[in-house]
């Protein structure tokens, strides 16, 4: 059964949160389009979960408002707020029947008996629990209390639904099937969801934009390829997906735009900023070359193989090298002469090259 | 905290004024009424410190609650490490044990000291059946101490527990494997880290042998009088208001004396000690 | 079992009993068919339970005991839980505060107290009046009510609160509707022994009783200064039972908890 929702809108304009000394949140802008999927992605202590909190009404901003459908919420109680939330760990009510969690907010937003009954049977059936109608949250396993927090989240069809962390309690195989259901029932209902995580595979796999924060900013707004290709800094480069990491400069070149330079070797890039930067590219856009190989005409960095791993129909191989190293890919067949310790030389096309002002040595 | 959240903290608000009002006044009224009454000025304490009776009464009390606090402190050690070190089924038995009088009524339990330690009680009965001479135990220091010592056993015997059952008990087979012997391992690892637990307990068993009334008054003897004892007597007897709020004074004195001097010797040792509540009344 | 674990075993069996057993004496004791405390008790009578029931004094008293406790329960507990919860709500120097002074009563010795509250009973005219034996009770019990719900709030999931709200349910209907049943195993402890320590108080009661006015404990504490009268066997044979049922109780309440979790 198809019932769609009007998804909202919702902004945030400037909202900062301090809690005594400590800024948590500081400055978010967000526009989230109505019926969109969003992650709000960070390692714990990012900001993200303080944000996702504001927009629920738990935390009051310090700073700045909230708009949800460009009616401001700021200040307006929880439970006027018409959102719906999956809570990390469930907070399913424990006293409650499966059937009594999920007719709760049916109950308190004032819905009849019928029409209860209805919402309920429809979101049991969205998430394939029917025959547990009658069950404690506590006889259930983890992964089908999760669903029930699903239902329970969803049975009166919020145009705007929250979920903080709601998979990362459930071990791997279960979590992709629930990623699966969330994203189908995301599409059935149409309202829009903000989904706070810390594992960058889950919001690649599930959002149509992602919100990377780190220490109470947000670092970069994009679609999970653009924030892959374009990171704008280290950190989302490092945070989103593996790479390389080369610390140089950027000085005027002849052929092209500007020369990264680096000791003796000069590589160019398609970049207009000039002085120190730090210049990044994914693993599967380095090729690996044997030194008796080099030629004049092809630009690359020494490096020297510290690790050697092999992942199915690749070979991962971490490089280390003066100011930098990282990770490269690359196939099996083509690379699997290379043994740990071995001395290789680093390539790859100017235009896959991303470059970082400002960059901070290495760890 | 949201402004929202926060403001549910006016709950707290009529048990507060409730305990501001209901208690705090009345203890002050008697703590203020050591220099009002009869008059204005020192003559209570005046009296407390020069009157050789009021001296006794004093010392008596300390004496006392040291011994309580020793002795509890030595019962209940080995009683708390087996419940820490037993499995959850004999622990639970052995707290039942524990708590069940605790909730037991103290009247009824001094009432019950009196059969068994009277002079034609049980324990004389005992005595002598196995041909030993009765004695006199009931109006003695030591029928009050056995009183007061299963009253406050609860008290040492919890926060002990609670510390020991946060003991990694790995750390003394830790011990054992670099070569201590059994008795090394618990003495140089495992009862360091049960301090916390020992303090803890041994703080609120003293401060509570300091008010103790009942056991006193009906296990001990009207010319061996503690602390409380004396200030009914005085208040309510000799109707000398004064005199029993220097003796108020005098036991709230001592309780944050014991508190400063354990805060510094747990500083010293450098253990952490547990709140109040960590006894887990 | 090892040597040591033997010795383990037999102090803290020894101990046990020193605990619990002694106490079991006063329930021979008042089936005794002599006029005697003396041990052993000879023969067996109920005539000491009769005594109990005839005398208006000291039935009286035990009724008087019964109210009093209700009473103080169900005010102590009302007002424990509310702290509890509020003072949950709060950090830093007003949770310390707050904290602190509702455990008061149970440090203060209780002759302090006592004898304070009898010189401003003596000025009010709240001696051996209902209204003075209710707030001396509710004062001592309230602590018991804040330390055991507030161990069980300790272990409350504040997200199901969250999620109530989330809901859509108000402040009211999430207290009542979700955090209330799920603290329901502190409070119910915390109402047994805030009866408890009602029905059992003695010190403070002393002072604030009067000819009118008197329970059990009071009554029971004079008798034993005065006479030796098995009625008071009797007495504490009644309250033994009645102090260690709603013990029971309120130790059962607490590990609900556990088994729903």
């Amino acid at each position: 059964m198809r019932t769609t929702v009007i998804g909202a809108s919702l902004r945030l304009d400037g909202i900062t949160k301090r809690f005594g000394a400590v800024t948590a949140a500081s400055d978010i802008h967000l526009d989230v389009e109505p019926g969109e999927f969003i992650s709000l992605l960070g390692p714990s202590g990012s900001g993200k979960t303080t944000t996702l909190n504001m927009i629920a009404g738990f935390e009051e901003p310090s700073d700045g408002r909230i708009f949800i459908n460009e009616k401001d919420i700021t200040g307006i109680p929880i439970h006027l707020r018409n959102i719906g939330m999956v809570f990390q760990g469930y907070a399913l009510f424990p006293h409650m029947t499966v059937e009594k969690n999920i007719e709760y907010p049916l109950k308190q937003h004032g819905f009849d008996k019928s029409a209860r009954r209805a919402a309920t049977d429809d979101a049991l059936a969205k998430v394939s629990l029917e025959q547990f109608r009658d069950r404690m949250p506590a006889q259930l396993s983890g992964g089908q209390q999760q669903r029930v927090a699903l239902a329970r989240a969803i049975a009166y069809k919020p145009p705007l639904l929250l979920m903080d962390e709601p998979l990362s309690a459930l071990d791997k195989g279960l979590r992709e099937g629930l990623q699966a259901e969330i994203r189908r029932i995301h599409r059935d209902l149409g309202t829009t969801v903000v989904y706070v995580t810390h594992d960058q595979d889950e919001a690649l796999a599930l959002s149509d934009r992602i919100v990377v924060f780190n220490e109470g900013r947000i670092q970069q707004v994009g679609t999970p390829i653009e924030l892959y290709t374009n990171p704008r800094n280290e950190f989302v480069s490092r945070f989103l997906g593996e790479s390389i990491h080369l610390d140089g400069a950027i000085e005027e070149g002849s052929s092209h735009k500007g020369e990264f330079v680096r000791e003796e070797v000069r590589i160019p890039v398609n970049e207009d900023h000039r002085g120190p930067v730090q210049l990044m590219i994914r693993p599967e856009s380095v090729r690996l070359i044997d030194p008796k190989e080099k030629t004049a005409s092809m630009p690359s960095v020494e490096a020297t193989i510290t690790d050697k791993v092999y992942v199915g129909h690749s070979i991962k191989f971490m490089v280390t090298c003066q100011g930098g190293g990282g990770v490269v890919r690359s196939s099996a067949a083509e690379s699997d002469d290379y043994e740990i310790g071995q001395e290789v030389l680093l390539t790859w096309e100017p235009e896959q090259a991303r470059v970082f002002p400002h960059a901070k040595s290495i760890a | 905290m949201s402004n929202q959240q926060s403001r549910s903290s006016v709950l707290a608000w009529p048990a507060l004024i409730l305990v501001g009002v209901g208690f705090i006044v009345p203890v002050v009224t008697i703590l203020v009424m050591s220099v009002t009454e009869p008059e204005p000025g020192t003559q209570n304490f005046e009296w407390l410190a020069t009157n050789s009776t009021a001296h006794d009464i004093i010392w008596r009390t300390i004496y006392t609650a040291v011994l309580a606090t020793l002795i509890t402190a030595v019962l209940a050690y080995p009683y708390a490490y087996l419940m820490a070190t037993s499995s959850t089924l004999v622990r639970s038995i052995l707290m039942v044990v524990v708590l069940l009088p605790f909730w037991t009524s103290m009247m009824v339990r001094a009432f019950a000291w009196i059969i068994i330690l009277q002079n034609n009680g049980l324990l004389n009965a005992v005595l002598e059946a196995v041909g030993v001479a009765p004695m006199t135990i009931l109006g003695t220091n030591a029928a009050v101490l056995i009183g007061m010592c299963q009253i406050l056993m609860p008290f040492m015997v919890l926060p002990m527990v609670s510390v020991m059952l946060g003991i990694d008990s790995r750390l003394p087979l830790a011990a054992r494997i670099m070569g201590a012997p059994k008795w090394k391992a618990f003495l140089q690892v495992y009862f360091p880290l049960s301090l916390p637990g020992v303090f803890a307990g041994s703080l609120i068993v003293f401060i509570l042998s300091l008010g103790f009334y009942v056991t006193p008054a009906l296990l001990g003897s009207p010319r061996q009088q503690l602390i409380p004892n004396a200030l009914f007597t005085q208040v309510v007897e000799l109707l000398a208001w004064g005199r029993g709020g220097a003796l108020a004074v005098a036991t709230l004195v001592m309780v944050g004396a014991v508190f400063v001097l354990l805060y510094f010797i747990s500083k010293l040792l450098g253990v952490k000690m547990g709140r109040l509540e960590d006894a887990g009344l | 079992m090892n040597k040591s674990r033997v010795a383990l075993w037999t102090a803290s069996i020894f101990i046990g009993l020193w605990l619990v057993a002694p106490t079991l004496i006063v329930i021979p004791m008042s089936f005794n068919e002599q006029r005697s405390l003396a041990f052993p008790p000879k023969g067996f009578s109920l005539r000491w339970f009769e005594n109990f029931f005839n005398d208006p004094q000291w039935f009286g008293g035990l009724l008087n005991s019964i109210q009093i406790a209700l009473l103080t329960a169900v005010l102590a507990t009302v007002l424990g839980t509310l702290a509890a919860y509020g003072l949950s709500k709060v950090r830093g120097f007003k949770e310390t505060f707050g904290r602190n002074l509702l455990v008061l009563p149970m440090i203060v010795p209780a002759v302090i107290f006592g004898v304070g509250l009898y010189g401003l009973f003596l000025r009010t005219g709240l001696v051996g009046t209902l209204p003075g034996f209710l707030l001396a009770h509710t004062v001592l019990a309230v602590p018991y009510v804040v330390v055991t719900v507030g161990s069980t709030l300790a272990a409350y999931d504040v997200a199901l609160e969250r999620a109530a709200w989330v809901c859509g349910a108000n402040k009211l209907r999430a207290f009542v509707g979700v955090t209330v049943p799920m603290l329901m195993p502190g409070i119910l402890s915390g109402a047994f022994f805030a009866f408890i320590t009602s029905f059992d108080e003695v010190v403070v009661s002393m002072f604030i009783s009067s000819p009118y006015l008197q329970t059990l404990p009071v009554k029971m504490f004079a008798g034993m200064q005065r006479e030796v009268d098995p009625t008071i066997a009797a007495a504490a044979t009644l309250i033994m039972i009645t102090t260690t049922g709603a013990a029971i109780g309120g130790i059962l309440s607490q590990h609900l908890k556990r088994k729903r979790t």
